[in-house]
C-alpha cells in the first residue's frame, strides 16, 4: 500500500517537472527550435558550426539550402527548377531544394509551419510590410544591409525597389517582383465581337457589365473562397473613396472601418452582387478555379492581379488578354491609384548558410534569369526589367502603370493580418448578398475593436 | 484476480499510460495553462488572467462555431446514426442477398476524408457541377444553388457529405447486432403474424438500444472533433456559415498566432464536452460507460 | 435500395471516370462519359505527385502506430480487466477521458511539447500521438471484451501456476484475437486517414503522409481537372479494391468487438 502511494505521489511529481520543463521549453526565446534542430541529426551533412557568418567558400562538406514560395503557377515554378540547376552547377557541391507551397496555403499557415520546422528554409517569399516587420520580431528576418551593398545587388537593383523591405535602417528582404494586385481583366476577341469598350468611370462600368449580362454572359468572374481578390478590390474601392491615408489609418486601426465613407466604398461591392454582375457561387470558388473558368470562357471579366498573364501563357495561349485600371469616381482617392505590391525574397536567421542563399537571391535578380521570369509573365523588380525580353505586352503594360502610379496602394492584407481578415471578410459578407455594407463592416469593426492591442 | 507480484500491474498499464500522459495529459495540462496567457508561440509568454476567456465569451464566431457544431451533430445523428439504423434494418430482411450493398454503403468509410472532400467540392460547384448540371438538364434551373457558398445551404450541403460517408458505418454496426437478435424469436413473431415492420419496430428496435446510445455517443465526440471535411470544402466560410470550433482554433492558433486564446477556447470546449459526457452517463439507464471498477 | 446504393457509388465512378477526360470536357458536360480511357494520366500524377513518399510514409506510420496500439492496449485492458490493484480505477477513468476528449481539447499544447523535444516535422510526431490516441479505443474494446470471458480460464491458470506475464503471452493474447482485430481495423483506418495533426506537424515534403500529400497536390495542380481526379482516383482505386477482396474480415472485426 505503501508502495503504491509512493509511486502515486512520485508519478505526479515527475508529471509536473514534465509540465514545467515543457513550459519553460516553450516559453524561452525561439533559439530553443534551431538548436533543436541543429543537433538533431538531420539530412544536411555540414558540421554544426554555430558561426552562421563564416563564409561558405571554403567550406568542403556537401549541403543543401532550401528556399520557399507559394506557387504562382508552374510557369513561374518551372524557372525556378531551371535557376536551381544552374545554381547547383555553379557551386558544385551545393543543392538546392526548392519548397513550393499552394500560395494561400503559404501565405496562411504554410511558412510559418516551415519555418518552426525541422527543415526551415534559407530563404523564404514574403511580402513587405507588416508581414516582414513580424517576421523579424520573431526572429525569422537575416540582416541583409551588408549584403545587398555588394555591386551584384547593387547594379540590378534600385533603392526606392527596397520600400517596406528596410526596417530600423537594416535591410531584411531583396525585392523579386512587382504585382499589380487588382485590375480588371477582358477578354479582347469577346469584346470587339459585341462592341464593348473598356470603361474609364464607374458608371460607365456598370452600364458595361448591363450589357454583358444582356448579352447571356456573366459580366465578372471571382474566386473569392480565400477572401483576397474581392478583399482587394475592397481595399482599392476604399483608397479611391476616402484617400490612401484614411483608408490605412482604418485597416491599422486608427480609425474606425465602418464610417460612413467605407460604407459608401463597400457599397460598389453591393452594387455588383445586386445588379447580378458577378458570379453567385465568388465566395465558394477558389481563385484559381476562377482563373481556369475565365480562361476557359466562362465569363467576360475577372478581377485579379498580374499574375494572370503566366496563367494565360501557360493554359489559354491563344487567348488575347486586356484589362483596365479601377474605373474613376468621385472620392478622396487618387484616380490614377494602382493597387500593387513588391515582392521579395528574407533570409532565414537561423540559416546555417545564409550566405548560399544570399548567392542564389543573387541569381535571382541576375540579368539572364530576370529575363526568364519576365518571359514567363512576372515583373520583375530590377533596372530595366524588359530589356531584350520577349515579354508579354500586357505584363509590360502593367510595370509601366504600377511603376508611374502616382499613388500605390497596398492591399489591405499586407498592413495588418487580423484587421485585414475582419476587413475581407466584410467585403465577402457584401459580394454575396449576406450582409448590407453597413452590417458587414459594424461586425468587422466589433471584432477589430476586440483584438488585443 | 490478484496479481502475481505487485509490480506486474504496472508493467502491463505502463506503456499506454505513459503514452496517454504524454499525449494526452500533459498536453491537456498545458493547454489549460496556456489558455491564461497571451503567447504567440515565439515571443515571450505574458500572463493575462481570465482575458482570454472574457474575450472569447464576446467573440460572436467563437460562439456561432458551436451553433454550427451543434447543428452539425443534430444534422449528422439523423443522417448518420438514423439512416445507419434504418440501412441496417433494410438489409437485415431476411431472404434477400444483401452483401453488395452492404459493401457499397461502407466504402465511403474507408477512404481519407480529404478525397471526399475535394470530390464532393466538385459535386456541389456552383458552375459545371454535378448536381446544378443534373438540376438543369431535368429543367429545374430554380432548384439550382450555390450549395457551399450560401450560408443557408452550406452547412448542411457539409453535413450530407458527412452523412453519405458514415452512414454505412453506423449501417455496419447496427447489422451486427441485428445479426444476434436469436433467429427464433423473429421466426416466433412471424408465426404470430408480424409484418416485417413490426418486426423492425416491435422487436429490433428495443433489442438494439444498448448499441443506439453507443452510437450516439460515437456520433457526437466525432462531430465535436471534425476537422478534415470543413477545413478542406469551406474552411469556415462563407462568412462563418460553416465555422465549426476545430476551424476556428486552428485559425487562431496557426494563422493569427494566438496560442493563448486558442488554448482558451479548447479548454471552454473541453468543460462542455465534459459536461455533455456527464449527462450522458446520468441518462442512460444502467449507467457509466461500462466502466467497472 | 438500388438507387440508395447508387447513390454511394456514382460520385465515385464519375470521380474516375473524369480523369479521363478534358480539362475543357469536364466543364462542359461533366455527366458525359470520356471519349477514351487512358491509363497513363493516372501514372504522370503518381509521378508529379510524389505520391510514392507519401504512400511509404503512411504506411510506416500506420503500421508502427498500430503495432504499438495493439500491443500496449492488450496489456492495459489484461491488467484493467482482470487483476486487483490499487489506481486501477484511477486508470481507467484516466483513459476512459481519451474517448470523451476531442483532439482539440489539447492539440494547441501538444504541438509545443513536441516541439520542445525536438521531433517535430517528423514521422514520430504522428506516431506518437497516433499511439496516444488510439490507445484509449482500444482499451476500452479490448478490456469490454476480456470482460466477457469466464474467470476460470484465467484462475486455473494462476492455480497452475501462472504469473501475470506469461498469462498475458500464453493466455490473453491467443483469446483476444477477435478483439484485436476490431481495433486494428479502426486503428488503421483512423491512422491512415489522419489529416488534423498530420498537416499541422509534418512541414517537410519527405516526411508528408497520403493525405496531407494529396492536398498539397491537390492545391498546385488546382485548375488541371484531370490531373486532380486522377490522383483521387490512385488513393481510391486500390483502398477500395483492398476492402472488397476484404470486407468479410473488416467488417466482422469491426462488429464482433462491438457486440458485448
Amino acid at each position: 500500500m505503501h508502495g503504491t502511494h509512493r509511486l502515486a505521489r512520485r508519478m505526479t511529481a515527475a508529471s509536473v517537472a514534465v509540465i514545467l520543463a515543457a513550459a519553460l521549453a516553450g516559453c524561452s526565446s525561439s533559439s530553443s527550435t534551431p538548436a533543436a534542430s541543429a543537433a538533431a541529426p538531420s539530412g544536411s551533412a555540414a558540421a554544426p558550426s554555430g558561426s552562421a557568418a563564416a563564409p561558405s567558400a571554403g567550406s568542403t562538406e556537401p549541403f543543401t539550402i532550401r528556399v520557399a514560395f507559394g506557387s504562382t503557377g508552374e510557369a513561374v515554378d518551372g524557372v525556378f527548377t531551371e535557376l536551381k540547376t544552374a545554381y547547383e552547377a555553379k557551386y558544385p557541391g551545393r543543392t538546392v531544394e526548392i519548397v513550393v507551397q499552394e500560395d494561400d496555403t503559404y501565405e496562411t499557415i504554410g511558412l510559418n509551419n516551415l519555418l518552426t520546422s525541422r527543415n526551415a528554409p534559407d530563404a523564404y517569399f514574403e511580402w513587405p510590410g507588416a508581414r516582414l516587420a513580424t517576421k523579424v520580431t520573431d526572429g525569422y528576418g537575416a540582416d541583409l544591409t551588408a549584403a545587398v551593398a555588394d555591386p551584384r545587388f547593387t547594379s540590378r537593383l534600385d533603392p526606392a525597389a527596397y520600400a517596406g523591405m528596410v526596417i530600423d535602417g537594416k535591410t531584411y528582404m531583396i525585392p523579386w517582383s512587382g504585382d499589380v494586385t487588382n485590375v480588371f481583366w477582358y477578354n479582347k476577341a469577346l469584346f470587339a465581337e459585341h462592341g464593348w469598350t473598356p470603361p474609364a468611370t464607374w458608371d460607365e462600368f456598370m452600364a458595361l457589365c448591363a450589357a454583358i449580362k444582356a448579352a447571356g454572359l456573366t459580366p465578372i468572374i471571382d474566386g473569392n473562397k480565400d477572401l483576397w481578390p474581392i478583399g482587394s478590390i475592397a481595399s482599392h474601392l476604399a483608397e479611391r473613396t476616402v484617400g490612401n491615408d484614411a483608408y490605412m489609418a482604418a485597416i491599422r486601426g486608427e480609425q474606425p472601418m465602418n464610417s460612413p465613407e467605407m460604407v459608401a466604398a463597400f457599397g460598389k461591392i453591393q452594387e455588383l452582387a445586386q445588379n447580378g454582375y458577378i458570379n453567385k457561387g465568388v465566395n465558394a470558388l477558389p481563385d484559381d478555379q476562377a482563373t481556369t473558368q475565365f480562361l476557359l470562357g466562362k465569363s467576360a471579366m475577372i478581377g485579379i492581379g498580374s499574375w494572370l498573364v503566366s496563367d494565360q501563357l501557360t493554359q489559354a495561349p491563344d487567348l488575347q488578354l486586356g484589362y483596365f485600371n479601377m474605373p474613376t469616381f468621385p472620392g478622396a482617392g487618387d484616380p490614377k491609384s494602382v493597387l500593387g505590391v513588391s515582392t521579395g525574397f528574407a533570409v532565414n536567421a537561423h540559416s546555417e548558410h545564409p550566405d548560399a542563399a544570399i548567392d542564389f537571391l543573387a541569381m535571382l535578380v541576375a540579368p539572364e534569369w530576370s529575363k526568364r521570369f519576365a518571359e514567363e509573365g512576372l515583373t520583375p523588380m530590377t533596372i530595366d526589367p524588359f530589356a531584350g525580353v520577349d515579354a508579354d505586352p500586357n505584363t509590360v503594360s502593367l510595370a509601366t502603370l504600377l511603376s508611374t502610379a502616382p499613388v500605390k496602394v497596398t492591399p489591405a492584407d499586407n498592413l495588418s493580418v487580423q484587421r485585414a481578415a475582419e476587413f475581407y471578410g466584410a467585403a465577402a459578407a457584401v459580394v454575396g448578398g449576406l450582409k448590407t455594407p453597413q452590417e458587414a463592416l459594424d461586425a468587422a469593426q466589433k471584432r477589430v475593436e476586440q483584438l488585443p492591442k | 484476480m490478484r496479481p502475481s507480484s505487485r509490480w506486474t500491474p504496472y508493467v502491463l498499464v505502463g506503456p499506454a499510460v505513459a503514452f496517454f500522459t504524454f499525449v494526452v495529459g500533459l498536453p491537456l495540462l498545458g493547454t489549460i495553462a496556456l489558455s491564461f496567457a497571451s503567447w504567440t508561440g515565439t515571443n515571450r509568454m505574458t500572463f493575462i488572467g481570465l482575458d482570454n476567456f472574457v474575450r472569447a465569451s464576446g467573440d460572436e464566431v467563437y460562439r456561432g462555431a458551436y451553433l454550427n457544431t451543434f447543428l452539425y451533430i443534430a444534422a449528422t445523428l439523423v443522417l448518420e446514426v438514423a439512416v445507419g439504423f434504418a440501412l441496417a434494418g433494410l438489409v437485415s430482411v431476411r431472404g434477400r442477398r444483401t452483401g453488395w450493398y452492404r459493401i457499397t454503403f461502407f466504402i465511403p468509410v474507408m477512404l481519407p476524408m480529404v478525397v471526399i472532400a475535394v470530390l464532393w467540392s466538385f459535386i456541389y460547384a456552383d458552375d459545371g457541377g454535378l448536381i446544378n448540371s443534373f438540376l438543369g438538364a431535368i429543367g429545374r434551373e430554380d432548384l439550382q444553388h450555390v450549395w457551399l457558398g450560401d450560408p443557408s445551404t452550406a452547412l448542411m450541403a457539409v453535413s450530407v457529405v458527412s452523412g453519405w460517408v458514415y452512414a454505412g458505418f453506423y449501417m455496419a454496426i447496427f447489422y451486427a447486432g441485428l445479426q444476434r437478435i436469436p433467429q427464433h424469436l423473429l421466426e416466433a413473431a412471424e408465426l404470430d403474424g408480424a409484418s416485417e415492420r413490426d418486426l423492425f419496430f416491435k422487436i429490433k428496435v428495443p433489442l438494439l438500444r444498448g448499441m443506439t446510445e453507443v452510437a450516439v455517443l460515437l456520433c457526437v465526440t466525432g462531430a465535436f472533433a471534425t476537422f478534415d471535411l470543413f477545413y478542406v470544402m469551406t474552411n469556415g466560410g462563407p462568412d462563418h456559415a460553416t465555422e465549426i470550433l476545430t476551424t476556428y482554433i486552428v485559425k487562431i492558433v496557426f494563422r493569427d498566432h494566438e496560442v493563448g486564446y486558442g488554448a482558451a477556447m479548447s479548454v471552454i470546449m473541453t468543460a462542455v464536452v465534459v459536461v455533455i459526457g456527464m449527462i450522458y452517463v446520468r441518462l442512460r439507464r444502467g449507467g457509466g460507460l461500462d466502466v467497472e471498477y | 435500395m438500388t438507387t440508395i446504393s447508387l447513390a454511394f457509388i456514382v460520385p465515385l465512378v464519375w470521380m474516375v471516370m473524369s480523369s479521363f477526360k478534358t480539362q475543357q470536357q469536364i466543364f462542359d458536360s461533366p455527366w458525359s462519359l470520356p471519349t477514351s480511357i487512358d491509363l497513363s494520366v493516372l501514372a504522370t500524377a503518381w509521378e508529379r505527385g510524389g505520391f510514392g513518399t507519401y504512400v511509404g510514409n503512411s504506411i510506416i506510420v500506420t503500421t508502427v502506430a498500430v503495432c504499438s496500439i495493439l500491443l500496449f492496449g492488450a496489456m492495459a485492458a489484461f491488467a484493467l480487466s482482470r487483476l486487483k490493484f490499487r489506481l486501477r480505477g484511477f486508470f481507467l477513468v484516466f483513459l476512459a477521458l481519451g474517448l470523451l476528449l476531442p483532439v482539440q481539447s489539447y492539440f494547441v499544447a501538444q504541438s509545443s511539447l513536441l516541439n520542445a523535444i525536438g521531433i517535430n516535422d517528423t514521422l514520430l510526431a504522428l506516431i506518437i500521438p497516433y499511439i496516444g490516441l488510439g490507445l484509449s479505443l482500444a482499451v476500452y474494446l479490448l478490456k469490454a471484451y476480456l470482460d466477457t470471458l469466464p474467470s476460470e480460464l484465467f484462475e486455473s491458470a494462476r492455480v497452475d501456476g501462472c504469473g501475470d506475464l506469461r498469462m498475458f503471452v500464453a493466455i490473453v493474447l491467443p483469446l483476444i484475437r477477435p478483439g484485436l482485430a476490431t481495433v486494428a481495423v479502426f486503428s488503421i483506418l483512423s491512422a491512415w486517414n489522419e489529416f488534423l495533426l498530420a498537416t499541422l506537424y509534418i512541414q517537410s515534403d519527405e516526411y508528408k503522409t497520403i493525405p496531407v500529400g494529396l492536398v498539397a497536390f491537390t492545391g498546385r495542380y488546382a485548375t488541371d481537372y484531370p490531373m486532380l481526379f486522377a490522383a483521387l482516383s490512385i488513393i481510391t482505386i486500390p483502398m477500395v479494391g483492398i476492402y472488397v477482396i476484404f470486407h468479410r474480415q473488416v467488417t466482422s472485426g469491426l462488429t464482433e468487438g462491438s457486440l458485448r
